[in-house]
């Protein structure tokens, strides 16, 4: 039971740490980029080339598929995704749905379409026996650097100046221009933050989530949901939606495996079906 | 005579602020009224409870008897409550006379046939391009809505209102933004309106609400401060101090 | 098309308002140009019969989604689960020995319509987000339950043992795929007689209404939710006989029906060809098959790439589709006038 609670936990904060980007994003650029798994795959790749032939340790790989996918993100944003701005949310979805498929097939042309696994480090294998339960010490690992994530993210947004001004470009695009924000130069930050998030959490997730060239569709839909449900005008919609996500689905998968994935497309229908607009929906939007 | 319109202390409140406070009022058939109000006075809130857009906190509507205040939208336009838009809402794509059609269809119950191709409903088009011609919209009747001129848009706006055959036309600001060379036109329009059509005129123009109505209706803060004939209202000192205000502040902007 | 934009008499003759519409319903040369086409084809490419049934299969798939995107404007990433639920009605019921094709069709249209329906109170809900991940979850949840249900579907192997009665008990379907590209094509034309009808109704003014502005549409008295129930399950349907047409052509079922990559595809085509216009979507799918003969060729495994940067380009550089181009190329690029469209 408790090992349950705690790899729904980690698998729940993950898919916050992967997908809180696509939220933002969407929140303010009123962007929706499918294409945001691609990035992750990205960061997971990365992670996996670094280690297995480079001989990069573990912990390094970390950083540098944030930094890397966070560059990655930043002259995407610059070169393309500018220019789509724009236009409606149709050309945004076949867009970037055409990016996802162009990744797809060169990750699988470079890597081959098969598994990818890594070898973690020696302190971040093996279990840990508490309360009777047991623990996996990566499944730790992973709550710790997301659960630090999430508050400096929560803190970075209301606590400083870039958080400030990207809340004001959140909730009133116009004012924050008329004020003299830069929201060119912010929308190309946040992407570059949320590209990189998605690229960390693509590196933690190899051992997790598993890595092959199908991974930005597999998981599309988690994503979707994460954001539809946890709605973007907070870090804790999402959030909650993460770990909402990650229980129902770990639990799924124990308690009724022959059900399967239906467990949260079941949750998913629920929800809206009880709140169209999401979980925390504020007004009508 | 049963009133068109009817409302019963009429209210809506968002967190602690009273945006409509007990509205009641009445508006007999063929009516033709204005409703002004300084900004911020509630006319928008009380023209979104009226069509459906957001309920009441409290109070009924009634329209020529029947309680509407808990219809959906589009039954209360099929039941002959139509309203035009401040900001045009038309269908960019098609033309005046198919966005014209479409009104008279969903009005005939029509728009549902999957089958009897659109161009075979002779009386509806006719109908279309008799409103269009008498809004001055039959030059530009088959061009796409988004390449006709702002004006112009403006007297589509009041065409695809008429096609509902309306008992009740809320007309928001019918003139806003219109430049001047052409706003006699849709002042002709306003004042050719067929007489068995009540009116609710929401205005800013005074020169346009003091042309067009017989009774005006003042809202102030969300409550109905005055309803009666124009020169009472104009001379009605609570009305000038409401006014006052904005009007100097509106002119020195 | 020809219209004279100036110097019309103001006040026009009612009678010329139902002229004025009939004008844009009418048949063109377009339209027996295609049609001659794809008979023409049958002996121009005997050879090729099967690549030309899958491009009448993939037309009409597209075709469907054409009008629920095209014309009311709703977008769709599921779209397969229709296409797959007609495909598997169409083969279950033949693999148990219903094998009279027209009367298959008709169930894999019916099953389909009926998911549709079922589903579109889901769709009608939230914003556009809302409904892209509502329709792709739609698919995957019954990908996964045709997955499971591999006592009916076959599961991952397929569905095998599909056997197909001659139509209308007489034509065979042959080893050359002779019948079974006389019989799609009919199939399609059929259908594309039925959705043309459908646009020049009422019901196609409702749907271009909708995708135009729904808020006014409800303030012309218009039930919207009601009118997106009907176009949503009228679109499963012709997905459905889609897909019952590929399960009885190839009389196999693959998992494949349902996934992501169909609806994606499907957009695809219709994307290519024009969307909001009755061909884009058969355009779409004959230039999208041949660009996939052609590029398999030459890259076997990776031509997914390629259809990746197609929608990237297109979508940067040619939003309105092959017919887009073609019809600017026709006018010679009049200026274009887009003067105040959002004041």
């Amino acid at each position: 039971m408790l090992t349950i609670l705690f790899d729904g936990v980690a698998y729940g904060m993950l898919l916050f740490v992967l997908a809180c980007g696509l939220a933002v994003t969407l929140g303010l650029m009123n962007f929706v980029n499918l294409a945001h798994g691609a990035f992750a795959m990205g960061g997971g790749y990365l992670t996996v080339v670094l280690m297995n032939r480079l001989g990069v340790p573990f912990l390094l790989c970390l950083p540098a598929a944030f930094l890397l996918t966070a560059a990655v993100g930043v002259v995407l944003e610059r070169t393309l995704y500018v220019r789509l701005y724009g236009k409606t949310h149709l050309d945004q979805v076949l867009f970037t749905i055409g990016l996802v498929f162009m990744a797809i097939a060169a990750i699988d042309y470079f890597m081959g379409a098969q598994q990818q696994l890594i070898t973690l480090p020696a302190f971040l294998r093996g279990q840990l026996e508490i309360l009777g339960g047991s623990i996996g010490i990566y499944r730790l690992f992973i709550i710790a650097i997301c659960g630090a994530l999430v508050v400096v993210l929560q803190l970075g947004l209301s606590r400083t100046r870039f958080g400030s001004r990207l809340r004001a470009a959140v909730d009133q695009p116009d004012v924050a221009r008329g004020l003299g924000i830069d929201v060119n130069r912010l929308f190309a930050a946040t992407f570059a933050l949320g590209s990189g998030l998605a690229g960390l959490g693509g590196a933690l997730g190899v051992d997790v989530l598993g890595l092959d060239p199908t991974f930005p569709l597999k998981f599309m839909i988690y994503f979707l949901v994460v954001v539809t449900v946890g709605g973007t005008t907070s870090l804790i919609g999402p959030f909650v939606a993460s770990l909402v996500l990650g229980l129902g689905d770990v639990a799924g998968k124990y308690f009724v495996p022959e059900f399967g994935a239906f467990m949260i497309y079941t949750m998913m229908v629920a929800i809206l079906i009880v709140r169209p607009q999401g979980l925390f929906a504020r007004g009508s939007r | 005579m049963t009133p068109i319109l009817a409302t019963d202390r009429l209210s809506r409140s968002f967190g602690g602020l009273r945006a409509v406070n007990e509205v009641t009022f009445s508006l007999a058939p063929g009516a033709r009224q204005a409703l002004i109000g300084p900004n911020g006075a509630g006319k928008t809130t009380f023209v979104n409870i009226l069509t459906g857009v957001i309920a009441p906190s409290f109070g009924s509507i009634r329209l020529a008897g029947e309680d509407i205040t808990r219809l959906s939208r589009h039954q209360r336009v099929r039941r002959g409550m139509v309203r035009t838009f401040q900001v045009n809402q038309l269908f960019p794509d098609l033309t005046p006379l198919e966005s014209v059609l479409l009104a008279i269809f969903e009005r005939d119950g029509k728009a549902a046939n999957l089958r009897r191709p659109a161009w075979r409903e002779e009386a509806a088009a006719e109908e279309a391009a008799a409103i269009l011609a008498r809004l001055k919209l039959a030059d530009v009747m088959d061009l796409p809505t988004a390449e006709i001129a702002y004006g112009k848009r403006r007297q589509l706006e009041i065409a695809v209102a008429l096609a509902c055959r309306p008992k009740l036309l809320l007309l928001d600001e019918p003139a806003a933004g219109v430049p001047d060379g052409e706003r006699q036109d849709i002042m002709a329009a306003i004042a050719a309106l067929p007489r068995d059509v009540a009116v609710l005129l929401i205005e800013h123009d005074m020169d346009l609400v003091f042309r067009f109505a017989e009774r005006i209706a003042v809202l102030v803060g969300g409550t109905l401060l005055v309803e009666d004939v124009p020169e009472r209202v104009a001379a009605d000192p609570r009305v000038r101090e409401a006014y006052l205000g904005e009007s100097l502040d509106g002119r020195a902007a | 098309m020809t219209r004279v934009e100036t110097g019309a008499p103001p006040a026009a003759a009612p009678a010329s308002a139902a002229a004025l519409l009939r004008e844009r319903a009418r048949w063109s040369l377009f339209d027996l140009l295609f049609w001659a086409a794809a008979l023409a084809a049958f002996f121009v490419f005997p050879l090729r019969l099967p690549l030309l049934t899958e491009i009448a299969i993939l037309g009409l798939f597209a075709l469907s989604i054409d009008l629920l995107l095209g014309y009311a404007g709703i977008v769709s990433l599921g779209h397969a689960a229709f296409f797959g639920a007609g495909a598997y009605a169409a083969g279950i019921l033949a693999q148990h020995g219903w094998g009279e094709p027209i009367s298959g069709l008709a169930a894999a249209g019916l099953v389909a319509a009926a998911l549709g329906f079922a589903t579109s109170f889901l769709v009608l809900r939230g914003s556009d987000l809302t409904r892209l991940m509502v329709t792709l979850g739609v698919a995957m949840m019954v990908l996964e339950a045709a997955n499971k249900a591999a006592w009916l579907t076959g599961g991952a192997d397929g569905l095998n043992g599909v056997v197909m009665d001659p139509v209308f008990g007489v034509f065979e379907f042959d080893l050359f795929g002779h019948t079974a590209y006389w019989y799609a094509l009919a199939v399609l034309f059929l259908c594309f007689l039925a959705i043309r009808r459908i646009v020049n109704a009422p019901f196609g003014l409702v749907l271009r209404g909708i995708q135009g502005n729904a808020l006014r549409m409800s303030a012309v008295g218009a039930p919207v939710n009601r009118h997106l129930v009907a176009v949503y399950t009228l679109a499963a349907g012709f997905a459905g006989i889609a897909g019952g047409l590929l399960a009885q052509t190839t009389q196999f079922v693959s998992l494949d029906v349902l996934n992501f990559q169909r609806s994606a595809e499907g957009l695809l085509v219709l994307i290519i060809g024009g969307s909001g216009v009755l061909y884009g979507g058969l355009v779409g799918a004959v230039a999208f098959k041949l660009m996939q003969e052609w590029l398999s060729n030459i890259t076997t495994q990776y031509w997914q790439f390629w259809l990746g940067a197609a929608l990237v380009l297109l979508v940067l550089f040619a939003r309105g589709g092959l017919l887009g181009l073609a019809r600017r190329f026709l006018r010679r690029r009049p200026a274009r006038s887009e003067r105040g469209g959002a004041a």
